[in-house]
């Protein structure tokens, strides 16, 4: 389990990660969403012992990370640009990688290079971004390690090899103990793998939760009353995070189980009343425009 | 756990991404060592005494702190170092190294270790090249063997003192330029301040002493190029075994010490260094003012110097203060430019500003005003332990030739006198004056005095002052002091009989010839003694009051010569070859030197008489068959006009059946020679007359013409000479009748 309390990290003037409180379970996946310059990847590198926190704790497995390579053994670290030896080929980096992880399984490297497509000889610096990216979560699930932190390692995947890692990752979940944390911008791709995800934004925890709890408790319902008293009540009632109202169709979006909004609105005599389900990335932004980070804002 | 063997295999990594540096360090060194070696050997072999050359240039000039090598060997530091860890200045390296299950400190001591070995296996088989070739042409002892390991030994201490200081700067720093500014910056620091600190208390002092590049004063050697400076300054080349000497043994020591304590500063630097610095110039923000300070102040004063060099039209004080102020914003402005890539960034640490000005400033007032009371300050006697002095006017080439003033003050040491004291405190005090507001006596005789005090804390304080050797209470305490016997044993040589070597001759210099004479073991101690006790009783006034008879100088073998039963034998030197070889054949002298500018004066009667009696001539006079002509110069009444230098030179000429013997021997009587002088010369200067020289054309006693060049006594000058003098003025029209 990892383990995060009240850390703090400033870069000269600038706050990366503020009174960030984070609690990783061992065996989920958990996803690490934030707006830029969140502090995703300050936080990952924290917790791989890149970085020491300004103030705070960070344990893994109830060890601090920093400067312990015994705890570090545990860690695999994939950066958003991964750094490969000059003139390294796969073979070259898997054997680099050996000598610090003991565990690192060669011949399931060499099988999965080949099930990718990857020449294991070749140099590295001959390949595309995404192959990098192949690579990178190949030679980290080989390290047979329990934690593997993933900075925006889809983002360079194509589909197909989106879905593959996903297979991988889902296999290993089942078959050792290992709790890999990704952190993205691509929400839909999280949606299908994280059970459990953590919303950063500059430098704070917005939330944290299980994603089907998430999914669970915020809902949108598409509702039309035939006065406008009954929609001031249904408005009131419920704990709305986002009002929308085009004509007379009333789209709110509000925290609450999916019955007890049904009740509320359903106690308003609506003329029509429908549950929409919210995809993570909707849940996001509905979140996010809360604190004002208002994605319109930014695009308009 | 890690894999075992971690070291070797991250060394296997690492080489093959390093693999360039030993090879290219390789090459360069064999270009300049081997080729070399090489190309000298071909040399040697076509030279006489192959053997002994060969010994002579590996022992001396090969295996040597000074060959190129020393430079190599700080460069490979530097490549090293940078090469090794500028991955502190990649972020994506970083995310790489310091997320691997290891330590920092494994990760250092590898990276440090892997480094050196680049600059070791090189340098190895170099010197095993080396010494091949040095086999394969016949000229291999042990003593080239010695100075081959005392070399390697002296370059793998340098190359660890340069490479921690070139790691820690790299490990400081945020990038490749700032790392090798950095590396420049610590490898010569403290040297450079010694430079500037020099040269402004050269210029700033009046009673500062330089020690014209020899070892450091004010600062510590901190920087390693410093210390280089220090060591091949200090070390003598003592058959070129250096480092087998105690001073040598001890450089080495300085050297390892100095490659420790930079390597554990580097080791805390890259443990204590933030994984984000790398992008920044400076890996710690708060070394920012310090560094800034480091570098502006000295600088500041660097610059004002090298713009008082620009002129030499008495206005260089001015040009200093101005290039002072256009080099504090200067730098100033750059090192903002460098460390946040902004010149706006200078107004936002207006304080930093301020402190470094304030400093400045500081300095300068105390430099310009003396606020510190440098030029007057006299130790406290109970603090010194001894003292030591010396005058311009002391010849100090006393069997000492080719002494450095601070050489010459350490054969010195003065405790219970007086009037050394009462010299010092007297000097101090007008010196500044005198030099610095130009608060001259236009009839004194300014001389310099060098001053050293042994301080009991073990410390040497050096002045150097001014003070006139015409008034005469100093020339009341130069008499006292001359008398006193610690002084004269400082300058003298002769006089310290447990520390005089192996005399066996003599040579006196006259005015017009020289002599040799080469003495038994008895004789020799005879005319010691009798010279010791007269130079002993030998004051100033004497000095003053006599013009000497010779110069004197001790024969001294290099191998010694046992005298005991040699028949005594005159010879010339440089008269006679075959008499002069046949002489060192009876004595079996190989080769000698000679101890050499003592004086003899008229007041030394025994001494002359024991001289007589060998049967020296005193040649300080020619008989008429020797002499050529006599040209008389009289440069009195030349004269400046608006038009430039007028020139009424009155010039006569004799020849010698010109003079009768009468006329001659005044002559020779009123010639004093510039040649043989005495201590305290200048103390006499008024006794000579200006303006008249005589030239003395004659044949030497091997029958070449020579010419010597007189003055005269003043009022001593032959009365016939003088009227003939005016008369030839009166025909010249350079005066009127």
């Amino acid at each position: 389990m990892i383990t995060a309390t009240h850390l703090y990290k400033k870069y000269d003037d600038v706050e990366a990660i503020s009174d960030v409180s984070i609690t990783i379970k061992k065996g989920e996946v958990f996803g690490l969403i934030g707006t830029n310059g969140a502090g995703k990847s300050t936080f990952l590198r924290m917790a791989c012992g890149v970085l020491k926190a300004d103030s705070g704790t960070l344990l893994v497995d109830g060890e601090p990370i920093h400067e312990n390579p015994a705890m570090k053994q545990n860690v695999f670290y994939i950066s958003d640009d991964q750094f490969y030896l000059p003139n390294s080929t796969p073979m070259s980096m898997a054997k680099f990688y050996r000598d610090y992880y003991p565990d690192f399984d060669m011949a399931r490297f060499q099988a999965l290079l080949e099930n990718f497509g990857l020449t294991a000889g070749r140099k590295i610096n001959t390949f595309s971004k995404g192959m990098k990216k192949q690579l990178s979560v190949l030679l980290g699930i080989c390290a047979n390690t329990r934690y593997l932190f993933c900075d925006e390692t889809f983002d360079g995947l194509d589909p197909v090899m989106r879905q593959t890692v996903k297979s991988l990752f889902a296999g290993e979940l089942t078959n050792r103990d290992f709790t890999p944390v990704v952190a993205s911008h691509n929400l839909r791709e999280l949606e299908d793998i994280c059970d459990h995800v953590g919303l950063l934004h500059r430098g704070g925890v917005l939330m944290q939760k299980d994603l089907e709890e998430m999914k669970l408790n915020i809902h949108t319902v598409q509702c039309v009353f035939d006065s406008k008293e009954a929609e001031e009540k249904a408005i009131f009632s419920l704990n709305i995070i986002k009002a929308e109202k085009r004509g007379r169709l009333n789209i709110l979006t509000a925290r609450g189980k999916k019955e007890e909004i049904m009740n509320c609105i359903m106690s308003c005599s609506p003329i029509f009343a429908e549950i929409l389900p919210l995809s993570l990335e909707e849940i996001f932004i509905s979140e996010t425009e809360v604190v004002g980070y208002d994605i319109k804002k930014l695009i308009f | 756990m890690t894999s075992k063997n971690l070291f070797f295999k991250r060394f296997k990594q690492d080489v093959e991404q390093r693999i360039w540096l030993p090879v290219i360090l390789f090459i360069i060194t064999f270009l300049f060592q081997e080729i070399a070696l090489v190309s000298e050997f071909e040399w040697l072999r076509s030279r006489d005494d192959f053997w002994n050359r060969a010994q002579d240039y590996l022992v001396n000039n090969f295996f040597v702190p000074t060959s190129p090598l020393s430079i190599i060997t700080v460069t490979a530091a530097f490549f090293c170092a940078l090469t090794g860890f500028s991955f502190v200045h990649s972020s994506k390296k970083l995310d790489l190294y310091h997320s691997l299950p290891v330590k920092r400190e494994k990760i250092f001591i590898h990276q440090y270790i892997y480094g050196f070995l680049y600059y070791l296996v090189p340098i190895l088989l170099h010197l095993l090249i080396c010494l091949g070739i040095v086999t394969a042409n016949g000229a291999f002892c042990g003593k080239v063997l010695a100075s081959a390991f005392g070399m390697l030994i002296f370059q793998i201490l340098l190359f660890f003192a340069n490479y921690s200081v070139s790691v820690l700067a790299v490990c400081l720093t945020g990038s490749t330029i700032i790392s090798a500014l950095g590396t420049a910056i610590f490898m010569a620091y403290t040297l450079g301040l010694e430079v500037i600190s020099v040269q402004l208390m050269s210029d700033f002092f009046y009673t500062y002493h330089s020690f014209g590049g020899s070892k450091s004063q004010l600062f510590p050697a901190w920087s390693p190029l410093h210390l280089l400076y220090n060591c091949l300054s200090d070390i003598r080349y003592e058959d070129g075994l250096y480092f087998l000497t105690g001073v040598g043994i001890g450089y080495l020591f300085k050297f390892l010490l100095m490659a420790v304590v930079y390597c554990g500063i580097a080791l805390v630097v890259y443990k204590k260094r933030a994984s984000e610095a790398s992008n920044r110039t400076l890996a710690f923000r708060i070394s920012e003012p310090v560094i800034k300070a480091m570098l502006v102040i000295p600088g500041t004063f660097l610059i004002g110097y090298l713009f008082s060099t620009l002129t030499s039209y008495g206005n260089e004080r001015i040009w200093f203060y101005f290039g002072m102020a256009f080099g504090f914003v200067i730098l100033c402005l750059a090192l903002e430019i460098i460390f946040r890539k902004e010149v706006k960034a200078l107004f936002r640490h207006p304080l930093q500003i301020l402190f470094n000005g304030v400093c400045v400033t500081l300095i300068m007032l105390v430099l310009q005003f003396d606020l510190l009371g440098y030029d007057t300050y006299v130790p406290d006697e109970d603090k010194v332990e001894s003292y030591a002095l010396h005058l311009d006017c002391i010849n100090r080439s006393h069997g000492r030739y080719g002494y450095s003033i601070e050489e010459i003050l350490r054969e010195m040491e003065m405790t219970e006198n007086e009037s050394v004291k009462e010299l010092f405190r007297y000097a101090a005090e007008i010196t500044r004056p005198v030099q610095h507001e130009h608060k001259m006596d236009q009839n004194a005789v300014y001389n310099s005095l060098w001053a050293k005090y042994q301080l009991k804390n073990g410390k040497e304080v050096y002045r150097r002052y001014v003070i006139d050797i015409a008034n005469e209470q100093v020339q009341y305490l130069l008499g006292n002091i001359y008398d006193d016997m610690d002084f004269k044993k400082g300058i003298y040589p002769v006089l310290d009989e447990k520390e005089s070597p192996n005399y066996i001759g003599l040579t006196l210099e006259y005015a017009f010839g020289e002599e040799t004479v080469f003495l038994q073991k008895d004789h020799m101690k005879q005319f010691l003694e009798v010279y010791r006790k007269e130079l002993s009783k030998l004051t100033v006034p004497e000095m003053i009051n006599h013009y000497p008879v010779a110069r004197l100088g001790f024969v001294v073998p290099y191998t010694d010569v046992d005298t005991t039963n040699k028949e005594m034998t005159t010879a010339e030197i440089w008269v006679a070859d075959a008499e002069w070889n046949e002489a060192r054949a009876v004595y079996g002298i190989e080769d000698y030197w000679i101890e050499s500018n003592y004086i003899i004066y008229p007041t030394f009667t025994e001494t002359l008489a024991l001289l007589e009696s060998y049967g020296v001539e005193d040649k300080n006079s020619l008989p008429k068959e020797k002499l050529t002509k006599i040209k008389i110069a009289d440069h009195s009444y030349e004269s400046n006009d608006h038009d430039g230098l007028l020139t009424k030179l009155v010039e006569l000429e004799y020849l010698p059946e010109d003079l009768n013997e009468d006329q001659l021997a005044q002559l020779f009587t009123s010639f004093v020679s510039s040649y043989i002088i005495g201590d305290f010369y200048n103390l006499k200067t008024e006794d000579v007359a200006e303006d008249i020289y005589a030239e003395i054309f004659y044949y030497n006693d091997r029958d070449y013409e020579n010419t010597q060049r007189m003055s005269f006594k003043k009022d001593m000058i032959p009365g016939f000479l003088e009227d003939a003098l005016l008369e030839k003025a009166i025909e010249i029209g350079a005066v009127s009748q």
